[in-house]
């Protein structure tokens, strides 16, 4: 045990290997995150799509429950083939989480769209909102509390993911993991472990308090019951 | 809220991709060194980029590890990468399966000759990392020491190794040694699976590589290849035609010139067994050879 | 490409051995198997007194979001490296792995089991016990093999990538495959890969209709309709 933390120091002691990790850091970063946004914004639309055409709402359920079904591997080695990207791109890797990540959140569109109370809808059309303005300004700020526990949801998973595309070459903290693999070397493994950890836990409060900000008629409420 | 979304798509896609990035190379372009799944290659890799960038070249990057001679080759071909260090012997075999060569001159010269237009090799180095089929202490001191020794063995025998390997040794060894192994089973490229394989029992003859430092941390006891199935490995860059300056190519000469098997066993202890990161092993070693001195 | 892909599943070659179908198959099986048996019997007990005595539950959810947090590739290769050992390594981390959705469906299950039913079973002079299992279990079934379902997938997409530790089953046709650009194997193994979570999927939907009492179905089926009415 002794062993493993004078090794861990000598790795950490290593201005190359400090600088490879942040390097690995941004990079994770840039391919977790960007899914998540792009694949909440195609979720949304699609949610959009499901909400107001109740045919297109069963089969994009379905579609979506399929496509979050496949594996995660499986996902990434095929895209290159689907969107004919180069083999090492990691595009291969965003592409594939956007549709994990719209797939994962298409039902809590749904489900939060179908929550709003009819009423708040009817008051805004009857105030003159086109479908567009109410759609964007009432139905989806109040549609924010259940959408924000799914984009919790698949950023941890997201961040998970990611490693794994090291096995297809691309970037990011994964290849902390392949690299002790390979060389029997346990400290870059705990130490890509522990900043996947922390970062998912970042992730998550930063969110939370994303969500805080953009319902500000809760805390209001809550102000006006303790009254 | 839709601003914010709007706002975030706009910036992520301002930022664009900070992990694409073409290799295209030459005067202006970016450098891009690959490696393949052999571990000591990232590590060759790095001295490349120490060797380039003292050169004057800017915009060197290594990439983390991509897979077999297969994807390597895809990824020059599409200018994913720049220059990958590799084997003489085995890209020979790669773009001729049926060639004879042996001798490291001779497989350097049919190499030159047989690679297609669009790649392109550099001088090689004296330095060797041939593939080995090792065993354990036991199954040695019971009498198998040679590769035609252990034809006679084979049929009791489970092989490990690099999937690619059945494909590319599976008839050579059967035609020169007689030898047909009870399993041919996947383990990979001369690493830890095939250590822990090896050490377990699991199977009784691995493929690992002659400047692995396992060999000698294990025990293990490399056998004698009589026939000489395995040519000469000599490490030598391969590139995508077009991609490196005359001075690029240059610098990356005198690496080679330098370096020798016993500097590669070297280099392969302090890398993998001492755990060393790779960018400090390939500074030490350009320096002591004098290579980052200017041009 | 398609063609490709086709001709790769026509080759009677790549059905027979060590390396064909079947036996990937068979193996990627066990693996999910083994590993969901013995996540089963760590989480359910587990969900279940958390659930029903409300003890705990603090801590379960911090530790299972923190599980589901852990990087896949980190944790087969960390086990590897510790044990040395493909498949025991491997068999571990797919159980660590598929604890927590079991664990997060027990727990919510019996959370969302209305108090109303628990108190009016207690009231007729239910024990704890009897509660537990004639009620509250039946009751959060839904949600309990909603989490079984998630775990299987959790548990397939993962012993894919562990064959990158040496690990058999339908991983070793993607990363073999990848390995050398075969790309008719890796389509090949990532349909078989897809097709096995979405059997097994299909199945346990299957399984939850059979178990899931009529009564509960249709008393949830209808506060659904009252929610969107």
């Amino acid at each position: 045990m002794g062993d493993f933390f004078a090794e861990l120091g000598r790795y950490l002691g290593s201005a190359n290997n400090r600088s490879q990790f942040f390097g690995d850091l941004l990079d994770h970063i840039y391919l977790s995150l960007v899914p998540l946004v792009l694949g909440l914004l195609i979720a949304v639309l699609v949610g959009w799509l499901g909400h107001r055409f109740a045919a297109a709402r069963s089969v994009l359920l379905v579609v979506s429950n399929l496509l979050y079904t496949i594996p995660s591997l499986a996902l990434f080695v095929v895209i290159p083939g689907i969107i004919g990207s180069k083999i090492l791109d990691s595009v291969n890797v965003i592409v594939a989480l956007t549709v994990y990540t719209a797939a994962l959140l298409v039902r809590p569109v749904l489900d939060a769209l179908d929550a709003v109370p009819p009423h708040v809808v009817a008051a805004a059309t009857a105030i003159g909102y086109k479908p567009a303005r109410r759609f964007l300004t009432v139905e989806l700020p109040l549609s924010v509390p259940v959408l924000a526990a799914g984009v919790r949801v698949a950023s941890v998973s997201n961040i998970s993911l990611v490693s794994v595309g090291a096995l297809i070459g691309t970037g990011g903290l994964g290849v902390l993991f392949t690299d002790g693999f390979q060389r029997e070397y346990f400290s870059p493994i705990v130490v890509g472990i522990v900043a996947t950890l922390l970062l998912a836990l970042v992730v998550d409060l930063v969110l939370v308090q994303l969500r805080n900000l953009l319902t500000p008629w809760d805390r209001v409420a809550t102000t006006a019951g303790a009254k | 809220m839709a601003a914010l979304a709007a706002g975030l798509a706009l910036l992520t896609a301002s930022c664009g991709n900070p992990l694409a990035g073409g290799a295209e190379g030459g005067t202006t372009g970016d450098i891009v060194i690959g490696a393949s799944d052999v571990g000591e290659t990232l590590l060759l890799a790095q001295i490349y980029a120490g060797a380039l960038r003292n050169a004057g070249a800017e915009n060197v990057t290594v990439r983390p590890p991509v897979g077999s001679r297969e994807v390597v080759v895809k990824a020059l071909q599409d200018k994913s990468l720049s220059v990958v260090p590799d084997y003489s012997g085995n890209l020979l075999r790669y773009f001729d399966k049926d060639t004879q060569a042996t001798t490291p001159q001779d497989v350097y010269a049919l190499l030159k000759q047989k690679l297609p237009s669009g790649f392109e090799v550099l001088e090689q180095a004296p330095a060797e990392d041939k593939d080995l089929l090792v065993v354990r202490k036991e199954l040695a001191d019971s009498g198998v020491r040679t590769f035609s020794d252990l034809g006679k063995r084979c049929k009791d025998l489970v092989f490990g190794g690099p999937g690619q390997w059945s494909s590319r040794w599976k008839d050579k060894i059967k035609t020169l040694y007689g030898c047909e192994f009870a399993e041919i089973r996947t383990t990979d490229t001369g690493g830890p699976v095939t250590v822990a394989a090896l050490r377990s029992g699991d199977i009784q003859v691995a493929d690992l590589f002659s400047t692995s430092s396992s060999i000698a941390a294990n025990g293990f006891v490399p056998l004698v290849d009589d026939k000489n199935m395995f040519p000469a490995q000599n490490i030598v860059p391969l590139a995508a035609k077009g991609t490196l300056s005359p001075k690029e190519v240059d610098a990356l000469n005198r690496v080679s010139a330098a370096l020798t098997t016993d500097q590669l066993t070297e280099l392969n202890v302090r890398f993998s067994e001492e755990k060393r990161n790779p960018l400090d092993v390939a500074e030490e070693f350009l320096r002591r050879n004098n290579l980052l001195a200017p041009a | 490409m398609i063609g490709d892909v086709l001709n790769w599943f026509e080759d009677p070659a790549h059905w027979q051995g060590t390396d064909g179908v079947p036996a990937r198959l068979l193996q990627h099986l066990g693996y999910t198997a083994l590993a969901l048996v013995f996540a089963l019997i760590i989480a359910i007990p587990l969900g279940l007194y958390v659930g029903h005595t409300g003890r705990g539950a603090v801590l379960l959810v911090s530790v299972g979001n923190a599980i589901r947090a852990l990087p896949t590739l980190g944790l087969v290769t960390f086990l590897f490296l510790l044990l040395t050992e493909s498949e025991l390594s491997t068999i571990i981390g797919l159980v660590v792995l598929a604890i927590p959705p079991i664990l997060a469906g027990t727990y919510a299950g019996l959370q969302a089991t209305d108090h109303g039913v628990v108190d009016a079973a207690q009231g007729i002079g239910m024990t704890g016990w009897q509660r537990l299992w004639k009620v509250e279990v039946p009751i959060s079934l839904p949600l309990v093999l909603g989490g079984v379902r998630n775990s299987v997938l959790q548990l397939v997409a993962t012993a894919a990538v562990a064959a990158y530790v040496g690990l058999g089953g339908l991983g070793r046709f993607l990363l073999d495959g990848l390995a050398i650009l075969d790309y008719p194997q890796v389509v090949a193994g990532a349909l078989l890969t897809t097709l096995l979570a979405v059997v097994l999927d299909l199945a346990l939907a299957g399984v939850q209709r059979l178990l899931v009492p009529k009564g509960v179905r249709l008393a949830q089926a209808a506060s659904g309709k009252k929610a969107k009415a």
